[in-house]
């Protein structure tokens, strides 16, 4: 627009005779001017309660709760932006925290935001934020990753950030947001991880744990210290003021629950109107043909000879194990790789028996009893609607195969797949109904809750990952039962994990936040599972020892979730009643 | 000048809220999201009429014998009176800006922060004691098409020299005027003015001067509302122009009309077969003509006004849309600062040399500064360098 074109400007000037005249009889004492420019300065300002962000969030992406939206606006705005989002388990604490980053990138608050979390969730918390919120992250396992000073949203394993590589340039930056996940990761002050954090230099400030407490009470001082530092005092002013001198009680309650509720939120299960439904497992075993059973047997052997030969050949031989029991066809992309890829092959006749067993492979058991589960379901539910979930590509391809000459609608979903073509598979799924058969590339915060049956072709040795299948269907926003069936054969070592594990721990009734409270547990005794699982199989010298090993690796498990259970126990007692929201009384 | 709008958060409200009715002497008793408040007797207020009162912190439905209960939240009606009543309670002040409360964190000239030398020590020698005044302002800016702006700007005024200590301004508004920030109790507060006196005409004029500053601190706020209000006008003056044709069309249309009315009232008067009927007819004609006519009369104003390119129109639109901004002086603090001379120790990693300039608390360097080499006044574009250990400037070397 040229100037003319403008409407004109008239700037006036009221005189400040007052002002004078008010200076002339009586200057205030200076705390009283102070709050008169203090007030000055709120009535020009714009009341500013409201998650200006909301109505960018893609409904379609994540459904908002009463209780997340309440938790990221409390957060901001009454925390100052420093906040323990301590919510019970499964009440979408990740969710809350994206409402936060997104509202901080709308009001461009968040020039550099760290996010840490244990190693293991890193990846899929930068899956949630882009696909929930739009966030884009750099993760330390990402390829791009050239350090922390090179990226201003990084998403990083908490471990990671403390390595000496790292330490000294995560500490040398002024972070503005940054973000700890399972922060119960830091109870521990005399911890190189609690230092880090300790050292830290950062603006905002969001903690998350489903258990602030672990172990004592001096945990939550720990956590809460590194918010606000101050707001117990000091360690041993806390100790007396709200712990019994037998450390077992606590006293003065209301006046810690107080000063807690200036730093923490926490949302209970019982609180939210959130109905969980049911899960059903049904877990399937079969007798392999005796063809099956040789394979198995010959494939074991092989595993357990090279592995006592060779053991830098360990996660091939592990892949070799978990592809026998997924299908023939995937154990044999692996077997023929071995055979014509390999320069030194130095058991070529053990592989060419394998090959050779596969090739007399008439009927995959497993396949045939697919059907009936597929089958069961388009007689009983909408669409007949049935996510088939297995590990690998070529398991897949022959599972699909086999339903497509059955007659049945199908659809494949893999990590090939665009993020577009991903979006349509999965309205096509909706839309047309039958099977989705899916291969772990699914996990990352896709919603699935139009189907209510999943069927876990083969097992992941990693129980995070069944979770995180369970999670696509079993979620808020689910209001049906969810069914879920597990496939393995009769001696196997996919029925030892299922039988002798998972089940122990009740693993498909827990939930993500429960598991990874067990599985946090379980890394701090330095136990890989997988690993554990994989060792156990090629140590036993006979059957009986290998169902003795899984025994105690599962007594192991137990004593963990009994642990978990403790804790979480414990930390119902301390925040029993613990209610910051609008009735106080 | 500086923007010091503060948006109303609730933390914000409660720290200031808290803050204040403890300067009144009320007890508070803070029980979560309710407190218990109980104010002195000496004490009037207009924003309670009763010693005790409750404050919840949250709009949350509540029983009907709660509604006395004051509710404070940002767009409360509670908070808006407190606000007001706090903010014309003591609109001047006074405190004294000392090297002491600085903690030695001078302002670098630019001559300092453009060039490769450190500073490797600063000392600061006060010599007198300067007075500023520190105006905030606030500006409405009103039109018809939106709704009103208002701008809260803070502006530090020398009272003697006229110049403006944006560093101070920073300052007061970073140490002092924060609702969460407290203030510094070490330093000097008071309403003891026996030692600075201003002559009201000095005040009016800084204030003024101050007003003006203000203004220019929010212009790009206000070309932005000027832009918008400038698209309301040139719509409404469309919509009228396109009104116009229509009319125009309508005037013409009918204007035809009636010239066809007008040919069958002709011939009806021809063909009259009695005399009556004729003089119905003629009567019939006269009142159409004097229709005609003065529509034609009010078309040919149209046209003429759409000649024109009915400017004056245009005009009357545009002058109602035009802005009015206006300033209003809400509060001021006097400042005196200290002025003196800054001591750098300047190095390059090996060597250090000293460089003194006039220098005051707040405001930075004061004077221009030249080498003492080639007599160049140093500043961002030719700062001082360091050759083999001697100080000289960009310019020397």
């Amino acid at each position: 627009m040229n100037e003319q074109d403008l409407v004109d400007i008239e700037v006036t000037h009221d005189d400040p005779d007052d002002l004078v005249d008010s200076y002339s009889s009586e200057i205030a004492d200076f705390p009283f001017h102070r709050q008169t420019v203090v007030a000055n300065r709120l009535l020009a300002g714009q009341p500013d309660t409201e998650l200006r962000s909301l109505s960018r969030v893609d409904e379609e992406e994540v459904k908002l709760l009463e209780h997340q939206v309440d938790a990221a606006h409390r957060a901001l705005f009454e925390m100052d932006g420093k906040a323990l989002l301590a919510d019970e388990v499964g009440l979408g604490k990740t969710i809350e925290v994206g409402m936060i980053l997104k509202e901080m990138h709308y009001r461009e608050t968040d020039d550099s935001v760290l996010i840490l979390t244990p190693a293991q969730l890193a990846k899929q918390w930068q899956g949630e934020l882009l696909e929930k919120f739009g966030l884009e992250f750099v993760c330390n396992y990402d390829d791009e990753f050239q350090g922390f000073d090179a990226h201003n949203r990084i998403i990083a394993s908490i471990d990671t950030a403390k390595s000496d590589r790292h330490r000294t340039t995560v500490l040398t930056r002024d972070w503005d947001v940054l973000v700890m996940d399972e922060a119960h990761y830091v109870k521990n002050e005399e911890t190189d991880r609690y230092d880090l954090i300790d050292k830290l230099t950062y603006d905002y400030a969001f903690f998350l744990t489903a258990t602030p407490i672990q172990n004592q009470l001096t945990d939550l001082y720990n956590i809460v210290s590194l918010l606000r530092p101050g707001l117990f005092g000091s360690r041993d002013t806390f100790h007396q003021y709200f712990i019994n001198s037998n450390q077992e009680t606590l006293v003065n309650r209301d006046e810690l629950q107080r000063r807690l509720g200036q730093v923490m939120i926490r949302n209970r299960r019982e609180e939210t109107n959130i109905d969980f439904t049911d899960r059903i497992i049904d877990t399937r075993t079969f007798e392999p043909s005796e063809d099956e059973k040789e394979l198995y047997n010959e494939v074991t052997d092989y595993v357990r000879g090279a592995y006592s030969q060779d053991q830098g050949q360990k996660l091939v031989l592990m892949l070799l194990q978990k592809e026998v029991v997924s299908s023939p066809a995937a154990l044999e992309g692996t077997i023929q790789k071995q055979l014509y890829e390999q320069n030194e092959l130095t058991h070529r006749e053990e592989l060419e028996t394998i090959q050779d067993k596969i090739d007399s492979i008439e009927t995959v058991t497993k396949q045939e009893r697919l059907f009936d589960i597929v089958e069961e379901a388009r007689e009983h539910v909408e669409m007949g609607r049935v996510i088939v979930f297995t590990q690998f590509r070529a398991t897949q391809r022959q599972v699909l195969e086999g339903l497509q000459e059955e007659g049945y609608t199908t659809h494949a979903f893999h990590g090939g797949h665009s993020s577009q073509e991903k979006e349509e598979i999965v309205e096509d799924f909706q839309e047309n109904g039958g099977v989705l058969v899916s291969t772990d590339a699914m996990n990352e915060g896709r919603n699935l809750q139009f189907c209510n049956i999943m069927v876990n072709y083969d097992l992941p040795w990693n129980p995070m990952k069944v979770e995180q299948r369970i999670g696509r269907i079993h979620r808020i926003g689910q209001k049906r039962e969810v069914y879920i069936f597990n496939m393995a054969l009769n001696d196997t070592i996919e029925e030892y994990v299922l039988d002798k594990l998972y089940h122990k721990i009740d693993l498909f009734q827990q939930t993500v936040g429960e598991l990874s409270t067990i599985l946090t547990r379980l890394e701090e005794t330095g136990t890989n599972f997988e690993d554990e699982i994989f060792e156990r199989l090629v140590d036993a010298d006979s059957e009986v020892e290998l169902e003795n090993d899984f025994d105690a690796m599962a007594i192991d498990l137990e004593e963990q979730q009994d642990l978990s259970q403790k804790v979480e126990q414990f930390n119902s007692g301390v925040f029993e009643s613990f209610d910051l929201g609008a009735d106080d009384d | 000048m500086t923007d010091v709008t503060h948006a109303v958060t609730q933390s914000a409200l409660e720290a200031f809220t808290r803050e204040y009715l403890n300067d009144l002497g009320a007890a508070i008793r803070e029980n979560g999201n309710r407190w218990q408040v109980r104010l002195p007797t000496h004490v009037d207020v207009d924003f309670s009429d009763r010693r005790e009162f409750e404050i919840a912190l949250d709009s949350e439905k509540r029983d009907e014998e709660e509604d006395s209960i004051c509710v404070l939240t940002p767009e409360s009606e509670f908070a808006q009176q407190l606000l007001d009543e706090a903010a014309s309670m003591a609109t001047v002040g006074q405190l004294a800006l000392t090297d002491s409360m600085i903690d030695g964190d001078y302002r670098y000239p630019l001559w300092i922060v453009e060039s490769d030398v450190e500073v490797v020590d600063a000392a600061f020698s006060p010599y007198y004691d300067r007075t500023a005044i520190c105006v905030f302002v606030r500006i409405d800016v009103e039109t018809v098409s939106e709704y009103q702006a208002q701008f809260l700007e803070a502006v530090t005024i020398d009272i003697e020299s006229k110049d403006q200590l944006p560093g101070v301004t920073e300052i007061l508004v970073d140490e002092f005027f924060g609702p969460k920030s407290g203030w510094p109790d070490d330093v000097t507060v008071g309403s003891d003015q026996s030692d600075m006196m201003i002559a009201p005409d000095k005040l009016t004029d800084a204030i003024a001067a101050g007003q003006k500053t203000a203004v220019e601190g929010v212009q790009e706020e206000i070309a932005e509302i000027r832009q918008s209000a400038s698209r309301a006008a040139d719509s409404e003056f469309e919509e009228y122009r396109q009104l116009q044709e229509q009319r125009i069309n309508d005037h013409r249309n009918e204007t035809n009309s009636l010239s066809n009315r007008l040919q069958n009232v002709a011939r009806d008067v021809d063909g009259a077969e009695s005399q009556q009927q004729r003089v119905e007819a003629l009567e019939k004609r006269q009142e159409l003509k004097a229709e005609k006519e003065e529509l034609e009369a009010e078309l040919k104003e149209l046209l003429e006004e759409k000649e024109q390119g009915y400017t004056q129109k245009q005009q009357e639109i545009y002058l109602r849309h035009a802005i009015e901004v206006n300033t209003k002086p809400t509060a001021f603090t006097l400042v005196t600062y200290e002025r003196g001379e800054i001591k750098f120790t300047v190095g390059d990693g090996n060597r250090t040399d000293v460089v003194r300039a006039p220098y005051a608390i707040g405001a930075g360097v004061t004077d221009e500064v030249h080498c003492d080499n080639c007599n160049t006044q140093l500043s961002e574009e030719n700062p001082i360098s360091m050759v083999a250990g001697v100080l000289s400037c960009q310019n020397c070397r």
